[in-house]
């Protein structure tokens, strides 16, 4: 048994070593070619750099100095020896004063020779720019990251297929890349970003901010001005905005928190979710979930076919949407809510409630004001609130194919007009009735009939019960 | 039992035999849902492609071999120090074959599953190493890429629905990307800053069309 088991063992590890690769020496059968440039000009007050590079990075930095020093590394590999040499050397970067700017190219050699099998030619050339810290930037790329660090001035990026950084600046930055990442982080001005297919990041913005991106995320935080995203497929995620918000997207979710102005989103097919808004806001989506709390001024949701919910609403609600549950909780305004095959919940309305909906419940639960709801094949439940110092505040609900339920508050006085048809009328209170008095149609008065008490019902019984 | 459209999941999960058989049934009625499975089922079976392996063919006819050799050697009476340590090297062996896979795999997130130097290197051309190594990645999602690609062609031949066109536009602009970092590296087929944006590109295409595949159809 013994020896079976250390038979096995030693076939085990004897297999894996012979099953280990073996270790892969680097095979390079090429040459490399290396050179570095080296130039430093003085820099006159209010000349920009100007850069149009490809085929490697751009890294800009900053010091005090009234000079720009401008580095390069070439590098070149082949299979050619001579070939490497000659287009190593072939590269050329040149930098001009124009005496507007400083100007900065790379000029490729053209390939005039071919390779057989695997002979080859590859290259890059890398800058290092140290700049002025208040020299204008304009820098366009392909193929290369672009990096630019404590640039106090105007910057403009153009890329394509590569990433750009851009950190502790100021001034106006106006950034677009294809297929790449933007970050913009701690920059004291404005900003202009489009984007395509990468992530967008932007933090610590000291200005208004437009932002654009067709398939990547999009995250702003701290945004020091009015803030207008353009999204696409992709994520947006505003935190922190000093100024109104105003945000479209098609596919990806929606997130605004801490706005101190108005915020305006349209999403198409995706959640909208805010939070802590100074101003009021509007919002718009078509399936996703719409979502709002702690809005202090007005606020209006429109939906196609999402639920949408307000919670902690300043002025006024006003809600619409379709197949999907509507909620108001807290609403210190008025709440008009319109749903069609949705229910609607409604609670702490301070103001008048208005509740249109059709094909399902409607729940009501404390409301200051008058109370005015319109359901079809839908119950309806209502908990009235007393009115303020006696204010009347009437109540209206009508449906069919549902019961309607009405808990009323110990001494309030209310004109009831009461009618259904294939159901019957109770009441819990005492009722003095004047005019018709049958089981499907009741007029009279609780208490002393001050405020009107309006309930219609077909194919459903009508219940007015006392206040739980 | 009764299924429904919406018992897909449950029904594909696996769980309950019965639950597969009754939504196969439903769907005899739904074309919808039929027309789903049957993707599914496409799918199931492109599965096993897609699968990664590390292949050792050498292993199990080199373990078989060595089993072979001892129990034809004659038996010795006493087993010598080697043989009774043996076991406690292999069990020493494989902690440390493990520990090493878990160290190469300790920062991968489910990106890639090896952290190659050609991934992490400061050099702006690559070595012929790491050029074969990212060829051999891009064939492995250019492969999946192929297969998903021929799954989602009708789904996306008859787009109409919002989310299908905006994959099929997504779709195009990778493709652009890819074809133009393409025409790029036939003329610098080192630089390793064109490498790895093709293999991001790569990357997200095949995603994308994971993504597209999981989409319910409209």
């Amino acid at each position: 048994m013994i020896r079976s088991r250390v038979s096995i063992a030693r076939a085990v590890l004897a297999a894996l070593l012979l099953a280990a690769p073996p270790a892969r020496a680097e095979r390079d059968p090429r040459s490399d070619f290396d050179r570095d440039f080296s130039r430093t000009l003085p820099v006159k007050a209010g000349e920009r750099l100007d850069i149009e590079h490809s085929q490697g990075a751009i890294r800009i930095t900053t010091h005090k100095l009234p000079e720009i020093q401008v580095k390069a590394h070439i590098s070149v590999s082949s299979s050619d020896t001579e070939g490497a040499q000659k287009f190593g050397e072939g590269i050329a970067v040149s930098v001009e004063d124009t005496g507007g700017a400083i100007v900065v190219r790379t000029r490729y050699p053209e390939k005039k020779w071919h390779f057989t099998g695997s002979g080859h030619v590859s290259y890059a050339v890398d800058f290092d720019i140290v700049a002025p810290e208040t020299m204008p930037v304009t820098a366009r790329n392909r193929f290369g990251d672009v990096t630019i660090d404590g640039v106090k001035a105007d910057t403009t990026v153009s890329n394509a297929n590569g990433k750009v950084a851009v950190h502790d600046g100021k001034g106006m930055s106006r950034i677009d890349t294809s297929f790449g990442a933007i970050e913009l982080l701690r920059h004291a001005g404005p900003a202009d970003v489009t984007g395509a297919n990468g992530s967008i990041l932007l933090t610590d913005v000291g200005g208004p901010a437009t932002i654009r991106n067709r398939f990547g995320s999009i995250v702003a935080k701290n945004i020091q001005g009015a803030t207008q995203i353009s999204g696409g497929n992709g994520s947006v995620e505003a935190r922190d905005v000093t100024g109104n918000l105003n945000v479209t997207n098609s596919f990806g979710t929606v997130e605004a928190t801490g706005v101190t102005g108005d915020v305006s989103i349209n999403n198409n097919n995706g959640a909208v979710t805010v939070e802590n808004v100074s101003g009021s806001a509007e919002l718009e989506g078509s399936f996703g979930k719409i979502r709002a709390s702690k809005v202090k001024k007005g606020l209006r949701v429109r939906s196609q076919n999402g639920e949408v919910s307000a919670v902690d609403v300043g002025g006024s609600a006003n809600l619409r949407t379709s197949f999907g549950q509507a909620e108001a909780d807290r609403i210190q305004g008025d709440l008009t809510a319109e749903n069609a095959n949705g229910g609607v919940r409604a609670s702490a309305i301070q103001g008048a409630a208005n509740i249109r909906t059709s094909f399902s419940q409607v729940l009501v639960n404390g409301v200051g004001g008058r109370v005015d709801v319109d359901n079809s094949n839908g119950s309806i439940e209502v908990q009235v609130t007393p009115g303020k110092a006696g204010a009347c505040a009437p109540v209206s609900l009508k449906t069919s194919f549902g019961p309607i339920r009405v808990f009323l508050p110990d001494g309030g006085g209310y004109a009831v007009d009461a009618r259904t048809s294939f159901g019957k009328i109770r009441s819990e209170l005492p009722l003095t009735t004047s005019g018709t008095f049958t089981t499907e149609a009741l007029q009279g008065k609780i208490g002393d009939g001050k405020c009107p008490l309006t309930l219609s019902n077909s194919n459903g019984n009508i219940d007015i019960q006392k206040a739980k | 039992m009764k299924s429904g459209c919406r018992d897909l999941e449950k029904a594909l999960r696996g769980d309950a035999p019965e639950l597969r058989t009754a939504f196969e049934e439903h769907a005899a009625s739904c074309p919808a849902c039929a027309r789903e499975l049957a993707e599914w089922a496409q799918i199931s079976a492109a599965g096993p492609a897609l699968k990664k392996r590390w292949a050792s063919p050498e292993l199990w006819p080199a373990i078989r071999q060595q089993l072979a050799e001892q129990s034809q050697r004659p038996r010795v009476s006493r087993a010598g120090f080697f043989s009774r340590a043996l076991p406690g090297f292999a069990i020493a062996s494989l902690f440390v074959l493990a520990s090493a896979g878990l160290w190469v795999f300790r920062n991968s997130r489910g990106r890639e599953p090896l952290t190659s130097s050609w991934q992490t290197t400061k050099d702006p051309l690559l070595t012929e190493r790491a050029v074969d190594e990212v060829e051999a990645a891009e064939k492995q999602y250019l492969d999946s890429i192929d297969k998903l690609s021929k799954l989602a062609e009708p789904r996306l031949a008859s787009a109409t629905s919002p989310v299908m066109l905006n994959y099929r536009e997504k779709l195009a602009l990778l493709d652009s990307a890819i074809a133009d970092l393409k025409s790029g590296i036939e003329e610098n087929r080192f630089n390793t800053h064109l490498r790895r944006e093709l293999l991001a590109m790569y990357r997200e295409k095949q995603q994308t069309l994971q993504n597209l595949m999981k989409e319910v159809p409209s």
